[in-house]
């Protein structure tokens, strides 16, 4: 199993989105938990700390650059990466020169490619882990 | 309409196709799951959408 039972929280407002990334997440072997907002969100992160967030950027309420500076507080060894649509690619790439997002990924995108994105940056994190302890 | 509401339209329409290609890609990997029920919802999601857009853009030019 690819995930080896890590666990990933989908944060989308958009119902199908996370039906999709559940039934493709816990295929390829990760514990995933869904939230429909951002608030739902850090409720469950204070619950349990993910190893990794999938951050949709345009939600009602907080919105995801609202909710990833909240994450940034409660969780900052999490990784998020942050779920958008083309149009929002200049803001997006302000967002990674201000070294607000490392990560993001283009809506609609290839669920192959996801799979193999999140394999390295899990992996990154094992191996870092490893090092510090 | 104003840019908000159709960049709002378009968002919503964006994330319909990301599930439909996902759940396609999905039932391709698997072969056996029927994702049939998930996809038909986001295309009478589209449909209604995609109409609302037309009759919008069409009252503009009333």
């Amino acid at each position: 199993m690819l995930g080896s039972n890590k666990y990933i929280l989908v944060v989308d407002d958009n119902y199908g989105i996370r039906r999709l990334m559940y039934q493709f997440l816990t295929q390829e072997g990760y514990n995933v938990k869904e939230a429909s907002d951002g608030l739902m969100a850090l409720r469950l992160v204070i619950e349990k700390k993910p190893d990794l967030v999938l951050l949709d950027l345009r939600m009602p309420g907080l919105s995801g650059l609202q909710t990833l500076d909240k994450l940034r507080d409660l969780v900052p060894e999490t990784i998020v990466v942050i779920m958008s649509a083309y149009y929002d690619a200049l803001d997006l790439q302000m967002a990674v020169k201000e070294g607000k997002i490392k990560h993001f990924i283009i809506k609609p995108f290839d669920l192959t490619e996801v799979g193999v994105l999140l394999n390295d940056l899990m992996n990154n994190v094992t191996f870092n882990q490893s090092i510090i302890s | 309409m104003n840019k908000a509401q159709i960049v709002s339209i378009c968002d919503n329409l964006i994330d319909q196709l990301t599930v439909l290609k996902g759940f396609v890609e999905l039932g391709k990997m698997n072969n056996k799951i029927d994702y049939s029920l998930v996809i038909l919802d986001e295309i009478k999601s589209m449909e209604i959408m995609v109409t609302e857009l037309v009759n919008q853009l069409l009252s503009l030019d009333e």
